[in-house]
């Protein structure tokens, strides 16, 4: 059983201690929002120790680098790390004897800002068959380089799993055990708690759909150096006159060459049909003519004897460079697919109903004059009346992007959106349905396909008509002075035009893009981003979870390691017993420290005021006041004496002043959209270097939508406030951070503690979009010399064999050249 | 000249040898777990 299991368990039974309310027992299983875990598993910091050791804090005067994840540490942290989830993480690795970790890492990795957040419920392993076979297929979240492969081996060796494999590129996790010996869902509580998220792979098996592509990449691989070694001879001299090496020679390539198309073209093939059924003019198309033509032509130069219209070698290499891009497209699809996974906070989101007897319903489902029990934790799908004869506290957190937790009396009307924030489930009568809530309004819609981008149906269309009419151009000319010389020209033509720079070109370019965003912290979650991103003028950006992050943060975490034992003890009883965020924020640095959940105290949340905890040292008293500013503190006092006070503050991303005059250098428009009152905003506008005029408070969604259709906008936000204007914006993005349908649905996704991302995007918008124009730009031109060639009949098989790889590496180093930081 | 061709055949089957071993690594999910194999030098002795 792991700790975790332990500690709510321990914890649920302090819930009991103080809960005498006729409320059934709290359904952990019911509660659907994982990105605010209940505080009776809101413990995803695991403690491999019963006391925690002394943490390695450096100096704040030298703590310029965090001292796990490498990247730059804020000012407002003194203990050398850039957020609670880095000293977690580190701890931990030091507790397990993984420092080795370190050595394997690059200089820097994402910083795991969203490490709280992170955890996400295991119900669907009792469920799941692999589970009791033994083997489990799991998409995983969080791998970011050889020495997270390396943590997640050892520990799988430590608890004794007996086969692992860890497909980092995919984020792919592949586990065979014994049912009976290893405790399956302890080594995967272990792995979320070193940041590694899991679920069930959705590919089914967990087979990689571009392990296909790989198979046929490397046999004609295989084959194409065969052939081209087979060819050799006769470049350098070899006669094509008589003699048996000829004729095996040649024989050899042509039966190699057509297992090759066979096996590997078959790919291009059948994909190029269905684009033609569906009448989609894809890229596949003109590769599939390209190769039937040139293998086609080929054929019939073997079968009559000409040696200048034999193009085996080249058909292979063109092959070979085709498959090469489209495996590497596969791959950073998929790859960008799992870096991410997506949230079921609400696409899947149920509440439970009372009546006639509980039951779960879907939110869609929800009626006018339903009673309805609310989760700690979750959120009040429709307005309704609140039951009962107790106070409780919900936060508004949902609808306005702002913290506001506020108590509600029996009797008064809870917000759609709102989320309980206290201790004990809720009982409310919904006042109108789901349909007609103000939540119904708000949930983000799905986002149509993308269409391809432009550069491809123009290359598509264009590229097709224009191959095809100059092949047939060389052939009527040839015919009438030379049969047998138009159908080489005709051959020729084909060949040399095949589309094979810009095939292996393309992917290569979006894949290195790619790559850059990664390390900045960026992950595109759908296909266009970047082409969209060219047509954006103007940067709307939401303040509360977005520019800020979502949890406060303690001023000076060094005050926690100046309490003595009782103290620290006591304070986390209290702080993990609520959801304020206040009391969150002190208990996530408590959780990071490995300060584990006392079991001997009862704590009682008093909504508006602060959480009584009572243990044998006396009676505990958590008070915490948040000002309309935006300063937060905390109190922790004994028997009415104050032992402790503790400042908050709300964390704003490094380099935004560098970052919005980086925006505007590109000639983009930035601005500020937050519902929060308008001190803050112009404070936070002051801070980024915005004019009063960019910035606007007391947005309502509305407001914001409005905003951002006036002009083609990127948004970023968080929360379901922003989710009508993510939705109207060209490219949408919101933190990691955030967990829910909103995030899903968003553009692009961001995990960094500095807003320099921003500017790098457009940067690599910009630079993908010169190295696909330029590799346009050299394959046409680098075609019209060589179709004049080809239609002059001076083209030749050598020639085709030089120049076809040749162009192929000069777009690659290009490419890569224009896309490299 | 026969000799030429027996080399000829000799490299053939010796490519497909090594596409075999290809698809059986392939198959066998090697490729799938490239940099988890790359770190077993770093295993200490059992």
């Amino acid at each position: 059983m792991g700790w975790c299991r332990k500690q709510a368990e321990a914890t649920a039974e302090a819930v009991d201690v103080y809960d005498l309310a006729p409320h059934p027992a709290p359904n952990y299983d019911a509660c659907h929002e994982p990105q605010a875990p209940s505080p009776f598993i809101l413990h995803p910091v695991m403690s491999l120790t019963a006391q925690a050791p002394p943490l390695p804090v450096r100096p704040s005067a030298g703590a310029a680098v965090c001292l796990h994840c490498g990247n730059a540490v804020p000012r407002s942290r003194g203990d050398g790390y850039c957020c609670a989830g880095c000293l977690a993480v580190h701890r931990l690795l030091s507790e397990a004897g993984l420092d080795g970790y370190y050595q394997l890492r690059p200089r820097h990795i994402r910083p795991l800002l969203d490490y709280f957040e992170r955890r996400a419920s295991l119900d669907w392993l009792d469920a799941h068959p692999g589970a009791q076979a033994g083997q489990l297929n799991l998409a995983v979240e969080g791998i970011q380089c050889a020495a997270c492969v390396w943590a997640i081996d050892k520990l799988a060796r430590r608890d004794g799993l007996v086969r692992l494999g860890v497909n980092s590129a995919l984020g792919q996790l592949s586990l065979r055990f014994d049912p009976e010996r290893f405790d399956v869902r302890g080594y995967l509580e272990t792995l979320a708690d070193f940041g590694y998220r899991v679920r069930p792979s959705e590919d089914g098996a967990g087979a990689d759909p571009s392990r296909g592509l790989l198979l046929r990449l490397g046999v004609c691989a295989a084959i194409t150096l065969n052939t081209m070694s087979f060819s050799l001879p006769f470049y350098l001299g070899l006669s094509e006159a008589g003699g048996d090496l000829q004729a095996w020679l040649r024989g050899l390539s042509l039966v190699l060459t057509t297992v090759a198309v066979g096996y590997g073209g078959s790919y291009f093939f059948g994909r190029a049909w269905r684009a033609l059924r569906h009448g989609i003019a894809h890229f596949d198309i003109p590769v599939a003519i390209g190769l039937a033509a040139a293998y086609a032509g080929s054929l019939w130069a073997f079968a009559h004897g000409r040696a200048d219209a034999m193009y085996l070698d080249s058909v292979n290499v063109f092959l070979t460079f085709m498959l090469l891009g489209r495996f590497l497209q596969e791959r950073t699809l998929l790859a960008n697919r799992r870096r991410l996974l997506t949230s079921d906070a609400f696409s899947h989101a149920c509440v439970t109903a009372l009546d006639p007897q509980p039951r779960e319903v879907p939110w869609a489902k929800v009626r006018s004059g339903e009673r309805l029990l609310l989760q700690p934790g979750s959120l009040c799908p429709a307005e309704a009346r609140l039951e009962g004869d107790r106070t409780l506290e919900f936060d508004l957190a949902s609808l306005t992007g702002e913290r506001q937790p506020s108590a509600v009396a029996a009797g008064e009307t809870v917000r759609a959106g709102a989320r309980l924030l206290s201790r004990a489930p809720a009982r409310v009568t919904t006042l109108r349905g789901f349909d007609a809530s103000a939540l119904a309004a708000l949930l983000p819609q799905e986002r149509g396909h993308e269409d391809l981008p432009v550069l491809w149906r123009w290359s598509v269309k264009v590229y097709v008509f224009v191959v095809l009419a100059a092949a047939a151009a060389g052939l009527a000319w040839w015919w009438p002075h030379d049969p047998q010389r138009a159908a080489q020209v005709f051959i020729s033509v084909l060949v040399v035009t095949c589309p094979c720079g810009l095939g292996i070109a393309v992917p290569l370019a979006r894949t290195l893009a790619d790559q850059r965003l990664a390390r900045s912290g960026v992950t595109l979650r759908q296909p266009g981003v970047l082409d969209r991103l060219r047509a954006v003028r103007q940067v709307w950006l939401d303040k509360t979870g977005t520019l800020t992050l979502s949890d406060l943060e303690l001023a000076d975490g060094r005050q926690l390691d100046a309490l003595a034992t009782g103290e620290r003890r006591a304070l986390m009883g209290a702080a993990g017993a609520s959801r304020h965020p206040v009391s969150r924020a002190l208990y996530h640095e408590l959780a990071a420290r490995g300060e584990p959940y006392p079991d001997d105290g009862a704590a009682e949340e008093i909504p508006g005021e602060g959480v009584r905890y009572v243990d044998a040292a006396g009676t505990w008293f958590l008070g915490r006041s948040m000002h309309a500013d935006g300063r937060a503190w905390a109190a922790l006092s004994r028997d009415g004496l104050v032992v402790a006070t503790f400042g908050l503050v709300e964390r704003v991303l490094m380099d935004g002043p560098q970052s919005v005059q980086r925006l505007r250098d590109l000639g983009l428009g930035v601005g500020l959209l937050s519902g929060d009152r308008s001190s803050r905003v112009d404070d936070m506008a002051r801070g980024l270097g915005l004019t009063p005029g960019e910035a606007r408070a007391a947005c309502s969604p509305q407001d914001k939508a409005e905003r951002v259709a006036d002009r083609p906008s990127l948004m970023l936000g968080d929360g379901l406030n922003d989710a009508l204007a993510l939705g109207l914006a060209v490219v949408s993005g919101s933190p990691a951070w955030e967990r829910s349908a909103v995030a899903d649905q968003s553009d692009l996704s961001f995990a960094s503690g500095s807003l320099a991302w921003l500017p790098e995007l457009f940067d690599t918008a910009r630079a993908l979009h010169r190295a696909l124009w330029g590799n346009l730009i050299f394959a046409w031109s680098y075609n019209i010399v060589l179709v004049g060639l080809a239609l002059s009949g001076r083209f030749s098989p050598l020639l085709c064999a030089l120049t076809m790889p040749t162009s192929s590496l000069i777009v690659s180093a290009a490419t890569t050249r224009a896309l490299r930081r | 000249m026969n000799v030429l061709i027996a080399l000829i055949f000799l490299s053939v089957i010796l490519a497909a040898l090594a596409v075999a071993f290809f698809v059986y690594s392939v198959r066998n999910e090697d490729m799938d777990h490239s940099l988890q194999l790359s770190l077993k030098p770093l295993e200490d002795d059992p």
